[in-house]
């Protein structure tokens, strides 16, 4: 007999290729670092608050659910802080305290903790936020700081002077400015160029695939450059749209969330193109002037069908 | 003056309109049910359980009511219930002793050790996915509660690496009997004090390695027995409830303490 | 330069640990007792037909096969049966084995075989009837660990066509190299099985896969086949799991055997190097399957290799042999760590489907905190039977299957690539064999 030291017994494989759950959310965190250095460029230290303090709060709050409902949940896995980041890069950077605190409430509990916890919430927990936040606090949501000016001037974003005031208004901004983020937004949507680095990381290391930052974008620029082409007096160019508003953090950073989006490609594939599809759908013809928050929110109701009905091909089967 | 009685009119029109429409199909679609299945169902114990065999108190209640019978009797809820029942249906009650459920292993940590350090899930049917056993016996219960969490009734817990049945909270309505891989539970009827707390039917040089109150099937019992109520098969001594009067001479004279009087002290094997 | 060839769906490309792959293949001494398991393969327990005190001679029917489905047990060497009773297997199961004292413990293992008189083989004169009735007189089994038997293998209905042979030098496990050293050390005997086989199934060409992580396997064979009619050596791309048969005939003949089905089904019988060997000596020694090639390895192994031991032999002789701490043994595997089965006992015997023994300490193994499942996808994208492991391991943990999940589960292969990459760190092929049991007793 072997006394004291039994052997292990466990079922096969006993390997590990090395991945974990912390690796990829503070990987998903490095890669928006480029985007938060732009927009603590252009809104200052007021920035630099918001992303603290949501940040805080999110972890806080999962770190209060695991002390008194369920000592199983791992605080510090990284989750909750992509959720408070994401959730800050959504609002202005001069929301108050309270506003930031309210939505890490509605992000953590509401969007994540009362359906389970990690993996199992249908709907992104930070666009949960938002959206309440939004329809909640109209104004406090919808006054936007305008970049590198500290004295608390505030304006519309581009997407807002196009749906209140038309395509002439829009027409002097230069593409660059809107690719680049010298424009009035929240936190997150001003430079597209900032989030492209960072989601070209997470490409390379493969925690998003090609499919639905693809077909997001891409039928958001088809179904806007039809109507361009059909009136260009009423509809703004399809580049416009694409640098515009949050359309690059939602098709790279939201609508890619692991736990909200679906497993095959295939379905990825139709989410992206639905998500686009009611994005583009809202800015053009519906009174909010960005629509890919409830786009990303809408579809995101459909990933656990489109996974069951669009599933990777089996290996023997024909059809 | 108008503008509240109008509204006011046209709402009270619809709710009278409404009501009307639902008394109308509460009439036309109405199925007649026996009213004694709702008396019935309300004298059942209602924990749904499964245990009689039928979805639930309710198809047992249906079944009773419309096949005219109390053939199956509830083995959650008291004698008295199924007397009760067959009353009111104007039947005869067959009453059936208690029955709890039994784990026939006393493989605790100390008396049959663990052979491995196992790791896998923590749930027996997972366990015997990785290894046929455990511990030194082959046939020890794994003490990792698959039969626990189907206990309806909270009758059952681990203790000491093997499953402990409280025989007061336990109902024998049967259900964790298929839930162990060793199929080591067995419903008895609760006066049946002897019982055989082992299950190994190795030959006895192989038991005794394998557990210190193993049946080593050496048939002094057997031989002891007045009654004819206990014999061994497959190096395993076996109990016929119907012979057995719990007098326990064979209790007396197990060398190896792996038959147990329930209920009395329980001498720690030498 | 040629694209190799590989499956395309899914796989994973774990650490090779190959580092016994140049040990040439040394041979162990008879041990003081061995112990044969009655039961070393897929189908019906054999019956036992000796008892305590016989005397056996090397080669003698221990066991006899029950039905068809079902394989013959023989003694490796000349001894005397002391008893036969039930013991821990390599593995985890307990069953029963039959204890022979050798004559000659201590005896090089070599000088056995060695013994064993070299008989020249006319193929022409062998009938397909008489070839599987040797293999199945034999005992042989698929030896790469399956341990189905051979002779029902080769024995598909008439309705089912047969038109190509695959021999499986895969290996893709880590830290396997048997096989790989018996295709560098007898492939001319490897031929000669084969075309044995070729004569089961006339006109029918011939492929060895051939990892090509294994250059001098390839090469040798590669000659060895060069003079043979209709037997051709395909090297492939290394990727686990290649040697699963169902991946294998994807990757050497670009067919999917359907859900559910087996090779037959899509026209190929697939057999391991190994088992091939073993039915030539079949006819050319008069041996039926006694003993194996066995790679030890692993972190505790100071020089890994690979030893020809006697069915029966048990671990701590092998442990012994290749001074291994007992002490700081806490793993030991029978197979590779993909898909070998944890042992618990250094007294289990080695078996026909023993292709490997490691031995780890404690930092070799990994301790699955399971973590929730984060819906990322990775298991899906590595299975290589396209299953949405994520969503049926979903179902199984709160008991919620399906009629969809209950029609995919069954075909999982168990090649553990899902549970190599999974990030939450969840097991999930022990949820998929849990999944499994529980489909089968529902019906």
């Amino acid at each position: 007999m072997e006394a004291k030291n039994l052997l292990i017994m466990d079922s096969s494989p006993l390997g590990l290729a090395g991945e974990s759950t912390r690796k990829i959310m503070y990987s998903v965190v490095l890669s928006l670092l480029p985007a938060l250095g732009v927009s603590f460029w252009m809104f200052g230290w007021a920035a630099v608050r918001v992303v603290v303090l949501t940040s805080l709060f999110c972890i806080a709050l999962e770190a209060l659910i695991a002390k008194f409902f369920n000592s199983k949940i791992d605080y510090l896995d990284g989750s909750a802080l992509v959720t408070g980041i994401l959730l800050a890069m959504n609002l202005p950077s001069n929301a108050p305290w309270w506003l930031l605190l309210i939505g890490s409430i509605v992000a953590i509990i509401i969007g994540k903790q009362v359906f389970g916890g990690l993996g199992q919430n249908i709907f992104n927990p930070a666009l949960v936020a938002r959206v309440f936040l939004l329809i909640s606090f109209p104004l406090q949501m919808t006054s936007w700081p305008v970049p590198g000016q500290f004295d608390g001037t505030t304006g519309a974003t581009p997407l807002g002077i196009l749906k209140t005031e038309g395509v002439g208004a829009i027409a002097k901004l230069k593409t660059a400015d809107l690719a680049l983020g010298y424009v009035g937004g929240s936190l997150g949507e001003i430079s597209a160029l900032a989030l492209l680095i960072g989601a070209a990381y997470l490409f390379y290391k493969k925690y998003i695939t090609w499919e639905i930052p693809v077909s997001f974008i891409g039928t958001v620029f088809v179904f806007t450059a039809i109507f361009y082409w059909i009136n260009p007096q009423q509809y703004a160019s399809p580049v416009f749209h694409l640098f515009s508003g949050g359309l690059f953090l939602g098709a790279l950073y939201m609508a890619t969330d692991m736990v909200t989006s679906p497993i095959s490609g295939r379905a990825k594939l139709i989410f992206g193109f639905g998500c686009g599809f009611f994005t583009a759908l809202i800015r053009l013809f519906g009174s909010y002037p960005e629509g890919v928050s409830f786009a990303i929110l809408f579809m995101n109701a459909f990933v656990p069908l489109l996974d069951r009905y669009f599933p990777e091909k089996k290996f023997g089967m024909q059809s | 003056m108008v503008e509240i009685l109008l509204p006011g009119f046209i709402l009270a029109g619809f709710a009278l309109i409404s009501a009307s429409g639902l008394y109308l199909a509460s009439k036309k679609f109405y199925v007649y049910e026996d009213p004694r299945i709702d008396e019935v169902e309300a004298l059942l114990p209602g924990a749904n359980c499964g245990g009689c065999g039928y979805a639930g108190c309710r198809a047992l209640a249906e079944h009773i009511v419309n096949d005219h019978t109390v053939d199956t009797p509830c083995p959650v809820a008291e004698p008295i219930v199924m007397e009760k029942i067959a009353d009111l249906l104007g039947l005869e009650a067959s009453v059936q002793e208690k029955q709890v459920a039994t784990l026939l292993c006393k493989g605790t940590h100390e008396n049959s050790a663990l052979a491995m350090d196992y790791r896998g899930i923590q749930d027996c049917w997972a366990a015997v996915i990785v290894a046929d056993s455990i511990k030194d016996c082959a046939f020890a219960c794994l003490g990792l509660g698959s039969c626990v969490q189907a206990c309806n009734f909270d009758a059952m817990r681990i203790e000491n690496g093997i499953v402990v049945i409280d025989e007061e909270k336990c109902t024998g309505c049967g259900i964790c009997i298929s839930h162990c891989p060793k199929n080591l539970l067995v419903l008895r009827p609760v006066s049946q004090k002897t019982i055989v707390t082992c299950s190994n039917t190795d030959r006895g040089p192989e038991a005794r390695k394998a557990c210190k109150v193993a049946c080593i099937g050496c048939m002094k019992c057997q031989k002891v027995c007045q009654h004819q109520a206990i014999y061994v098969e497959d190096f395993l001594a076996r109990i016929d409830f119907e012979k057995c009067t719990n007098c326990g001479d064979c209790v007396e004279a197990c060398p190896t303490n792996a038959i147990e009087m329930r209920g009395e002290q329980v001498y720690v094997t030498a | 330069m040629l694209q190799l060839k590989t499956f395309p769906k899914g796989g994973i490309h774990p650490s090779q640990q190959k580092i016994s792959a140049q040990a040439s293949i040394t041979y162990g001494e008879i041990p003081k007792q061995l112990l044969i398991p009655v039961n070393q393969h897929i189908g019906r327990t054999a019956n036992v037909v000796v008892k305590k005190n016989d005397v056996v001679k090397r080669g003698q029917l221990l066991a006899q096969a029950s039905g068809f489905i079902s394989s013959n047990v023989h003694a490796p060497v000349d001894g005397k049966v002391m008893k036969v009773f039930r013991f821990s297997l390599l593995g985890g199961a307990i069953g029963e084995v039959i204890q022979i004292q050798p004559d000659e413990p201590g005896k090089s293992y070599r000088e056995v075989l060695e013994q064993d008189v070299e008989l020249s083989v006319d193929l022409n004169k062998l009938t397909a009837e008489e070839i599987r009735k040797r293999i199945q007189e034999a005992g042989i089994v698929g030896m790469g660990g399956a341990g189905f038997p051979t002779h029902v293998k080769l024995s598909p209905p008439p309705e089912k066509k047969i038109d190509a042979l695959i021999i499986n030098g895969a290996e893709c496990e880590p830290y396997i190299t048997a096989d790989h050293r018996i295709m560098v050390e007898q492939p001319a005997q490897i031929i000669q099985g084969i075309k044995i086989l070729k004569k089961l199934f006339p006109e029918v060409p011939v492929y060895i896969g051939i990892e090509d992580n294994k250059p001098d396997a390839l090469n040798m064979m590669d000659k060895a086949a060069a003079q043979e009619e209709g037997i051709f050596v395909v090297p492939l791309k290394a990727k686990y799991p290649q040697g699963g048969e169902k991946q294998l005939i994807k990757a050497v003949l670009n067919r999917e055997v359907p859900s559910k089905g087996l090779p037959m089904d899509v026209g190929v019988i697939v057999q391991n190097v190994a088992t091939v060997l073993a039915i030539r000596n079949v006819f050319y020694h008069n041996r039926p399957l006694l003993e194996r090639v066995v790679t030890v390895s692993g972190s505790l192994v100071e020089h890994p290799g690979n030893i020809l031991l006697p069915i029966g032999t048990p671990v701590s002789y092998i442990m012994d042999k290749f001074n291994i701490d007992r002490e700081r043994v806490r793993l030991l595997l029978a197979g590779g760590p993909m898909m070998g089965r944890t042992c618990h006992s250094f007294e289990s015997p080695i078996s026909k489907t023993t292709s490997a023994l490691l031995f780890f300490d404690e930092k070799a193994f990994v301790q699955r905190q399971e973590n929730p499942c984060l819906r990322c996808g990775n298991c899906v994208s590595v299975c290589p039977m396209g299953l949405d492991v994520a969503i049926y391991v979903q179902m199984i943990q709160k008991n919620k299957l399906d009629d969809y999940a209950k029609e995919h589960i069954m075909d999982c292969i168990e090649c553990g690539s899902c549970t190599y990459v999974c990030p939450a760190n969840r097991r999930l092929v022990h949820w998929m064999r849990l999944g499994k049991r529980i489909i089968k007793r529902e019906n």
